[in-house]
């Protein structure tokens, strides 16, 4: 699958108001699918997948989104983050868009902000 | 108090016509304003940072209060005795807080960089390259008869651009009915619903599909299997030429589904040349659509003040200039850096996590009103007035046209500008 991540407007007033809330965790921590994809797996709405790249992997809910089949969306922000790379081939820009991700359903938690700055802090 | 024509300091729209209603130095009402407008004015005090803090160790858990000559003490000692060290963020602030921070930059021999390195710095290489027809919001509204949002969204990222400047809006010489909008993204948006024709891309091909249009109207055949190669079908490229040539007054807006995915600055180096081709047949402009609401404004300020709009280095007391290089990202993600200072920006939540790793490791100054992630593994933190809510300044509106940020309640804080100035003389006595 591809993953885009992309800016939405409950993310930005989620952002706005404070990035240490339940509420933006909520918002941010979604990866939204093509409903068909959907179907096609094993997940459901509503349950929590992880995502993988080659940069890292991340625990998402799933939600029913306005997407193309093989893609992944998840909002901008520090979960969304965790699975993009810093090479930026010479633009400074990383990709933010288009890289190749696998998704799979999971037991595991979604980590809050506290805890993704925990694993950033350990080396 | 109500006060009126109030400029909202959250994205490039700088919608300038905004009520805010204050009573005991509290913001109670705001009028006009987005959903995003609304949440900033009236929760900017949630979350907020109360006093001046430091950590007396990196791995210290929590956070001493302080003085803010001790913070301002502790900053400059820092960035004295850093030796490559990074200063990152500047385009939620104003433009006289900007210039301050580019000064402080070149007195400490820092890297400087702003927000366009992860949104609009392939738009602002490309410029570089090839120019740009631009066009002021104002024209867009009173005389475009066709807008193309290319890899952008306002109805969601640019609330309300769409009703302002650039959809449903009336001006002199067109409205929605005389206005054909086209919106061409890789998932069917908010924007795409309300546009006359959506045309849906495969991801990574903005590239392809620029150079096929640009090479059909220079006469060249558009080749019958270009479905399989963009997912974008030979009739609606078609159509979408005759519509472009046949317009009087067209206008491209372009967002992130174009300078962050593959291709970046080479998309939108082909999406300006696409426009100045166009102008061989009718008037066309190309506008990049910036989210945060300062981005124009650094553009122009450090490219008064040092040549250069972003990515700046001046380790060598000149500066010099190369995003692949001087990018915060690329800087963090190589751990080059030894010290950062962060101002109105949150790199631990929007840098990829390779990037924002670096700054657990070393010595890390926030300068901002909120509790942000990259406060919390800060060694200081300075809160700040709001720029555009508790200090006023400059802001260059996405077209580049400067308004003027009003403060509309006081803070007990000094301002973004007011505390650089204190840092650059801080560091001046050292």
């Amino acid at each position: 699958m591809k993953l885009i991540t992309a800016r939405t407007l409950k993310q930005g007033m989620a952002m706005e108001e404070s990035k240490i809330s339940q509420t933006y965790q909520n918002i941010c921590a979604t990866g939204f699918l093509n409903e068909k994809d959907i179907a096609k797996s094993d997940m459901k709405e509503g349950e929590l997948i992880k995502a993988k790249t080659a940069y890292g992997e991340v625990v998402v809910k799933c939600s029913k989104g306005v997407i193309d089949e093989g893609n992944l969306l998840i909002p901008m922000g520090p979960w969304a983050n965790i699975i993009i790379g810093g090479n930026t081939n010479g633009t400074g820009m990383p990709d933010f868009k288009g890289i190749d991700v696998r998704i799979s359903k999971t037991d595991e938690k979604i980590l809050d902000v506290k805890e993704i700055i925990q694993k950033l802090k350990e080396k | 108090m109500e006060i009126k024509n109030v400029v909202c300091p959250f994205c490039g729209c700088l919608c300038d016509d905004i009520t805010v209603k204050v009573e005991d130095n509290e913001i109670k009402a705001v009028k006009n304003g987005c959903g995003i407008c609304i949440t900033k004015f009236i929760k900017h005090h949630v979350n907020a940072v109360q006093s001046p803090m430091l950590k007396k160790e990196k791995t210290d858990e929590n956070f001493v209060n302080v003085s803010m000559d001790e913070a301002i003490e502790k900053t400059g000692e820092i960035l004295k005795n850093a030796k490559y060290p990074l200063i990152f963020g500047l385009s939620t602030t104003e433009c006289e807080a900007q210039g301050k921070a580019l000064e402080l930059a070149e007195l400490t021999g820092a890297t400087i960089d702003q927000l366009p390195s992860v949104c609009h710095g392939p738009s602002i290489m490309a410029l570089q390259s090839v120019g740009q027809i631009t066009a002021t919001l104002g024209e867009v509204k009173n005389r475009a008869d066709m807008v193309i949002f290319w890899g952008c969204n306002p109805i969601e990222a640019h609330p309300r651009h769409f009703n302002r400047y650039s959809g449903t809006t009336a001006g002199m010489w067109s409205d929605r009915n005389k206005r054909y909008i086209v919106t061409i993204d890789v998932r069917e948006t908010h924007t795409a619903k309300k546009s006359d024709k959506f045309i849906k891309i495969s991801p990574g091909k903005d590239y392809e599909l620029i150079s096929i249009i640009r090479a059909a109207i220079k006469g060249q055949k558009i080749p019958d299997n270009v479905e399989e190669m963009m997912g974008v079908n030979k009739d609606d490229i078609e159509n979408l030429i005759n519509k472009m040539k046949g317009a009087k007054y067209g206008v491209v807006f372009y967002g992130m589904g174009m300078t962050q995915s593959f291709g970046k600055e080479l998309n939108t180096d082909g999406a300006i040349s696409l426009v100045k081709e166009l102008n061989e047949w009718t008037k066309f402009s190309i506008n990049p659509m910036l989210g945060h609401y300062n981005v124009a404004g650094a553009v122009h300020v450090w490219g008064w003040q040092s040549g250069y709009p972003f990515s700046i280095n001046f380790s060598l007391q000149y500066p010099r200039y190369n995003p692949g290089e001087f990018s915060a990202t690329q800087i963090l993600a190589r751990k080059e850096c030894d010290a950062a200072l962060i101002i109105a920006t949150d790199p631990v939540a929007h840098l990829p996590n390779e990037a924002a790793r670096h700054l657990a490791e070393i010595p890390v100054i926030t300068i901002d009103p909120k509790f942000s992630l990259t406060a919390l593994i800060s060694d200081v933190v300075i809160p700040c007035a709001t720029a555009g809510i508790e200090a006023e300044g400059t802001a260059y509106r996405m077209d580049g046209i400067p308004l003027r940020l009003k403060r509309v309640v006081r803070s007990e804080f000094l301002s973004d500008r007011e505390i650089l100035e204190r840092l650059i003389e801080k560091i001046k006595e050292k």
